[in-house]
């Protein structure tokens, strides 16, 4: 394969300088990231003055975290915390963790993800199956079903100000059988998600999300910037 | 426009110089990327980081030194030697399935690609955001494989098939009933060749039978069983496996 490949070079580069076992260790705990300490927040200056748009993250019942956005690549937002833990996020939903002690490697099928659609298009009944793949014991291919069983419209307030919000509710049923509940709070006007409670495991706690830089642009506190 | 040209000739040498003597050079899949002077890992991942899909768990880091690769080759010369007098010592006290196997095992080896396998984690988004995880790379000549999630698991040793599907949410001994053991197969265990982590054991017999899942992108290897190997070839099972690990595999 070596001596047949046909190769060339990419001179760009030179500038650089510089079953019952399985379900037992499908359920194992889990060590978070995220350091203890008290609830984080912006206040509308900070808001205002941060260069990387910012989302609250709170991981079960632990404080409420600062990440901030340090990657948009492949239609992924990839925000960081200040312990190194990464969410890796696709349209809303967490799809890749990593600095936690079992993290999502992968999940599979996620085009077919009803969340991928325009907001005026995601609607209850909307179904889709995906397989993730887990770090701590190797563990591929454990199926998760979700389904939209409720759309509504309802108010988020966020910043002092009320939303008028799409809220999407998704049911996931987990590979040992157990089930969440999924929310997703989009803002009606623009489309944009401001918040998403959702677990990713039956091992994981909830992650409450809130893209609290979305809000402020929204509200004209940041400028309109990158987005989604 | 004297200048243009002026300036044209220096880009072009200057191209032509690195490209001759990069400090380093990683191959990935037909295209090199070459490094003036000692890049970071993030540097090569993010160098090839051009999808959501390429699947990092199962991405594989190699050294092209001609001199690690030399000592690789020496080591299957021998150990092809060595599983060659192990078949000979089956033929000579009839036990032909046993002789087969071995073989078998011969013409799977000889033809195997080798360079020495440099276990790290590769994920762009692990080793750009950890310092201690994003080392300089020596000067040297590298290969990196990276692709879309495997679909299927790669076999070795005293089994018929070559490859078998990934199975979800499975463990080593699911694989046993999709295997065609050959004679001289171990019952109760089989290596496993992870992509980029060090190699284990799984016990799959069934008075021994332990929850290992098999990453994707591994390589089963199934072993001969120890009570069938003469004493001089105790080793043998271990001496493939240490080959094994440094098996350059395909994207």
């Amino acid at each position: 394969m070596l001596r047949t490949a046909v190769f060339f070079s990419l001179t760009a580069m030179l500038v650089l300088s510089g079953c019952s076992s399985t379900v037992r260790t499908y359920t194992d705990t889990l060590k978070l990231a995220f350091s203890q300490g008290e609830d984080a927040f912006l206040t509308r200056a900070e808001l205002a003055e941060r260069k990387a748009d910012a989302l609250y993250a709170k991981v079960g019942n632990k404080p409420i975290a600062v990440l901030g956005l340090a990657f948009l690549e492949h239609n992924q937002q990839k925000w960081i915390s200040a312990d190194e833990a990464m969410l890796v996020i696709e349209k809303g939903r967490v799809v890749k963790t990593t600095g936690f002690s079992n993290n999502l490697m992968f999940q599979s099928n996620r085009a077919q993800d009803p969340l991928k659609q325009a907001m005026v298009k995601i609607n209850q009944g909307q179904q889709w199956t995906s397989h993730s793949d887990w770090s701590e014991n190797n563990e591929t291919g454990y199926q998760s079903n979700y389904e939209i069983i409720q759309v509504e419209v309802t108010s988020l307030e966020l910043l002092e100000h009320s939303f008028q919000t799409k809220l999407v509710t998704e049911q996931v049923t987990f590979a040992d059988g157990t089930t969440a509940i999924n929310l997703f709070w989009y803002d009606l006007s623009s489309g944009y998600l401001l918040k998403t409670k959702q677990t990713i495991a039956p091992f994981w706690p909830e992650l409450e999300l809130t893209f609290i830089s979305s809000a402020g642009r929204l509200l004209g506190i940041r400028n309109a910037g990158n987005r989604k | 426009m004297i200048y243009r040209f002026l300036l044209l000739f220096i880009v072009v040498s200057c191209s032509l110089t690195l490209q001759a003597n990069p400090v380093v050079r990683v191959q990935f899949n037909d295209v090199f990327l070459d490094y003036a002077q000692q890049p970071r890992l993030s540097d090569l991942v993010a160098g090839v980081n051009t999808s959501a899909n390429l699947y990092w768990p199962s991405a594989s880091f190699y050294s092209l030194s001609s001199t690690e690769i030399h000592s690789l080759e020496q080591k299957k010369a021998k150990l092809l030697q060595r599983l060659t007098e192990l078949h000979n010592y089956y033929a000579q006290h009839g036990d032909e399935g046993l002789a087969a196997t071995t073989k078998k095992i011969v013409l799977e080896l000889t033809p195997l690609q080798l360079a020495k396998k440099i276990v790290l984690p590769l994920d762009p988004d692990t080793v750009r955001i950890k310092t201690s995880l994003n080392p300089l790379i020596d000067a040297g000549q590298y290969l990196l494989v990276v692709a879309e999630k495997p679909a299927t698991v790669a076999l070795f040793g005293a089994v018929e098939n070559s490859s078998t599907l990934l199975l979800n949410a499975s463990e080593a001994a699911d694989y046993l009933s999709d295997l065609k053991l050959l004679e001289g197969a171990s019952a109760s265990f089989l290596y496993v060749v992870p992509a980029n982590a060090d190699p284990f054991i799984a016990k799959v017999g069934l008075w021994n039978r332990e929850f290992k899942a098999i990453p994707a992108g591994a390589t089963l290897f199934v072993p001969l069983e120890l009570r069938h190997l003469p004493s001089e070839f105790e080793d043998i099972n271990q001496q493939i496996l240490d080959l094994l690990v440094h098996k350059v595999v395909a994207p």
